[in-house]
């Protein structure tokens, strides 16, 4: 029960008719990087989006640490961070002032917040433009900030959607590094992404969904041994379950006719 | 190749209209309705006073009456002309397409005629009509009406699109963001000046000009020929055909005129303005006096601050009083030589006018920012939700900082005032002090309202309330103002005024009546034990604004919680299933 950090039970959203999310029942332990998978519009913000708070499901219900978001939402969002897909920041602030704010409502000490900013700054360079407005960061820088944003209260929790699009290699790659060390801390996180080395390389559990459900979940060797044969790659999985074979046949047409001409 | 963009835009339209939620079209019925009512109103007065139209007044009305649709579309339309021309997201496409500039504009001038002109077009030829029947007017009336007025508004519109044009090769690109204000400020200049004419060019009031008949404008003025071409046409005179051409000729002109400045104002204006303002606003090194961390609800306010300090176009909401000042000194020095210090009266008179101006203009914008604040949040509500903060928290962090932002500003200028007045330093601070409690009501009416009806317009980034909620905050400040200020009121009238006050009571009676027999009431007490009921009116004043002001922001708390809704008002048409998205807020 303890260890549970995220738990999710029948968690289903509807838009009017349409069903993004259906039934969805997960749990991750304390201390795991969990990924999670799935084709363009399978669901991944919109459950991310009930997990935090942001959007409120149909039914089900989510918990965080055994707390309930949409009951107690106070309680559980002390210990959870965010990092978006759509880096919407203040534009009007500083990266600095951004980060202060962030400290401020969490109540973070003064010199803790100071070393830690320094250090998140220093690992993203973003040092040297920390006293620049945020309306005129790159798409790039505004995602690190936010990520900076997310991890400067120490969370229990973090939910990142697709972290690293937009990212400089650097970038990603300190991303990753920091995502396995706090995780190995004991740090939680929940990531969706579209990159299928991210989830090989580093997850300990992903999860893929199509369609509003989970098709496919377990460790990546639980993964392979489920297939045919084991040394499958996930994109070979991924796309023998979310059906990539039309369009492969689809674009092989188009390439013969390009050649018969 | 204009018709398939032509047909485009049609198409978003028509998929706009139908993916919207259905209380919309409830709203456009409501709307529609009002509009039908007062086009009935302004069609009956027109048969009520038809007779004592004169020839010479109705082209007093006339031509002020075009000058007001030029006015109202450049006013107007300018914001939306800004929209049709460099923030719709749709032009990132088209630009990159093999379509020439020239027809990219076309269609987007011909696309800013359904909104405010064509609400000016009905508005207008509609009472136009009325009266031809009611005169009897001759047929050529109406074909020349019905052309006359769309001259005179492309006359209108192609002002409002040279203001965008012209301007935005003037501005630096790194002013961009402020390119919105500058223009809003100058053409509120130039109406204002439009309207001044009539009044600078004759010594008398306008209305009694207009019924005297006396001709209003020069002959060469062209909303002049507008209206001697619908006069001649009503009886059936050739004399309409000079000054109808000529101001279909002028408007042919100034369409030209556009339309020679829209490779340099709209395209290479459009490239300089998504450029934007790569402000890269070095504050050197701050970081020496160590970070500032605060209370959740002071870093709430402070956020509110930096948006407000660092944008100019926030600071728009101030601008009144610049008109206010303008037309101050303006009004001063027409009406005749009148010396600044001849204002300068005893200060029993000066100081309670001025506190009543003060009261007015803070009633203006107390509301304003604080509702203004929910808005601002827009794109990045979800930091506030994500975050462990109450809706209590958000509230009072906001109400803070909207109360006290005007409170500075306001403050600064009052002891402007009350130096040149030579007010006592009681006069000062008590009215100060009187003020600065009661308008935290207003604040907190203003927040409340704002969670309400939040909007959110990237093209117009100011507009942050629904139009219904802006017209109800209008209201509710100056209801509360009315009742905050009772007890305040009763403490200045003076025990003297009494005995007419109880005669005031005796000799009339129902509502006005009876207020002035509480104010007698309460004045008899007041010369009875002036100091208690002088405190229990200051105690009374302070419950009630206090009062307010805690009940509303608990009330946008609880509102917070259950979720704000903020209308985001998509500034293309080239996401038409998305037409108006909502993002809440919890
Ligand atoms: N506001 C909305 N209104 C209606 N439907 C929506 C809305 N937001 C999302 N959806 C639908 O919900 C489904 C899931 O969307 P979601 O954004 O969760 O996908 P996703 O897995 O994050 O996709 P991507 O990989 O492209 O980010 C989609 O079918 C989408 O069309
Ligand atoms: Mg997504």
């Amino acid at each position: 029960m303890e260890n549970k950090s995220i738990k999710l039970t029948n968690l289903t959203k509807s838009y009017r008719r349409h069903v993004a999310v259906k039934d969805l029942s997960l749990e991750v332990k304390q201390g795991e990087l969990f990924g999670f998978l799935g084709p363009n519009g399978a669901g991944k913000t919109t459950t991310i989006k009930m997990l935090t708070g942001l959007l409120e499901p149909t039914g089900g219900t989510a918990e965080i640490k055994g707390i309930d978001i949409w009951k107690s939402p106070i309680d559980a969002k002390k210990n959870i961070a965010y990092v978006p897909d759509q880096p919407n920041l203040y534009p009007k602030l500083t990266g600095w002032d951004y980060l202060e704010f962030v400290a401020s409502v969490f109540r973070i000490p003064k010199d803790r917040f100071q070393s830690k900013a320094d250090e998140l700054l220093q690992i993203f360079s973003l040092t040297d433009q920390a006293n620049d407005l945020i309306e005129s960061y790159s798409h790039g820088m505004k995602q690190k900030i936010a990520i900076c944003g997310a991890l400067i209260h120490e969370p229990d929790v973090l939910f990142l959607d697709e972290p690293t699009v937009g990212l400089d290699p650097k970038s990603a790659r300190s991303l990753k590094n920091l995502l396995r060390e706090l995780c190995d801390n004991g740090m939680t996180a929940f990531l969706s992404t579209h990159i299928l080395e991210i989830a090989e390389q580093m997850c300990d559990r992903v999860g893929i969904i199509f369609e509003g459900d989970i098709i496919a979940l377990g460790t990546m060797d639980e993964l392979r041994s489920s297939g045919e044969n084991a040394d499958q790659s996930l994109e070979d999985i991924f796309l023998e379950l979310t059906g990539g074979e039309d369009q492969q046949a689809i674009i092989s047409e188009i390439s013969d006719n390009g050649d018969a001409k | 190749m204009m018709t398939a963009l032509l047909k485009n835009q049609w198409k978003i339209f028509l998929n706009t209209m139908r993916s919207q939620p259905g209380k919309n079209y409830l709203s456009y019925l409501v709307m529609f309705i009002v509009f039908a009512i007062l086009l009935y109103w302004l069609s009956e007065g027109i048969w009520a006073i038809g007779d004592s139209i004169t020839k010479p007044i109705l082209a007093g009305i006339l031509s002020y009456g075009f000058l007001l649709v030029i006015g109202f579309i450049i006013l107007l339309g300018l914001p939306q002309v800004f929209k049709h021309l460099y923030s719709a997201t749709d032009l990132n496409l088209l630009f990159t397409m093999p379509i020439p500039t020239r027809y990219i504009f076309w269609v987007k001038y011909v696309q800013s005629f359904a909104g405010i002109p064509l609400l000016v077009f009905i508005l207008y030829i509609v009472p136009l009509y009325v009266y031809g029947i009611f005169i009897g007017a001759n047929l050529l009336y109406y074909p020349v009406g019905l052309l006359t007025l769309p001259a005179v508004i492309v006359i209108g519109l192609s002002i409002a699109y040279l203001f965008n044009l012209v301007l935005v090769q003037i501005i630096p690109a790194s002013k961009a963001n402020e390119f919105m204000t500058v223009m809003s400020v100058l053409s509120g200049i130039f109406v204002y000046l439009l309207f001044m004419f009539p009044n600078m060019a004759n010594d008398r009031p306008l209305s009694e000009l207009i019924l005297s008949g006396l001709p209003l404008f020069p002959e060469w003025l062209p909303v002049t020929w507008a209206s001697e071409a619908i006069i001649a046409a009503s009886i059936g005179s050739i004399d309409f055909l000079v000054p109808f051409l000529m101001i279909v000729v002028l408007a042919a002109i100034f369409m030209l005129l556009t339309s020679t400045l829209v490779e340099k104002g709209f395209r290479t204006g459009w490239v300089k303005l998504s450029e934007g303002s790569g402000k890269r606003r070095k504050k050197g090194i701050t970081k020496k006096s160590g970070p500032k961390l605060h209370h959740p609800v002071i870093a709430i306010g402070k956020k509110e601050w930096y948006a407000v300090k660092r944008d100019m176009r926030e600071w728009l909401v101030f601008l009144p009083i610049v008109f206010f000042g303008f037309g101050f000194v303006f009004s001063g020095a027409v009406s005749g030589g009148m010396e600044l210090s001849d204002l300068r009266g005893p200060t029993e008179v000066t100081w309670p006018i001025t506190q009543a101006i003060l009261l007015f203009i803070y009633a203006m914008f107390n509301g304003q920012i604080a509702s203004s604040t929910i808005a601002r949040e827009a794109k990045s509500v979800w930091i506030l939700r994500i975050l462990p903060l109450s809706g209590k928290d958000i509230a009072f962090g906001k109400l803070w900082i909207s109360w006290l932002i005007p409170f500075v500003v306001l403050t600064l200028i009052e002891i402007v005032i009350g130096i040149f007045f030579g007010w006592t330093a009681l006069q000062l601070i008590s009215g100060i002090a009187m003020k600065a409690v009661i308008t935290v009501g207003i604040s907190g009416i203003g927040m409340w309202l704002g969670t309400i009806g939040a909007k959110y317009n990237p093209a117009n980034p100011q507009n942050r309330l629904k139009f219904g909620t802006a017209f109800l905050l209008f209201i509710a400040s100056y209801v509360y103002l009315f009742f905050a200020l009772i007890p305040y009121v009763l403490l200045l009238i003076p025990v003297e005024t009494m005995t007419s006050a109880q005669e005031f009571s005796n000799e009339i009676d129902g509502f006005f009546g009876t207020i002035a027999g509480i104010v007698y009431t309460v004045l008899t007490w007041k010369e009875a034990s002036p100091i208690i009921v002088t405190v229990a009116g200051i105690l009374l004043m302070l419950i009630i604004s206090i009062g307010v002001a805690y009940i509303f922001t608990m009330l946008s708390a609880r509102k917070i919680d259950q979720g704000i809704e903020i209308e985001m008002v998509q500034n293309t048409n080239s996401k038409p299933l998305l037409g108006k998205k909502s993002s809440r807020l919890y």
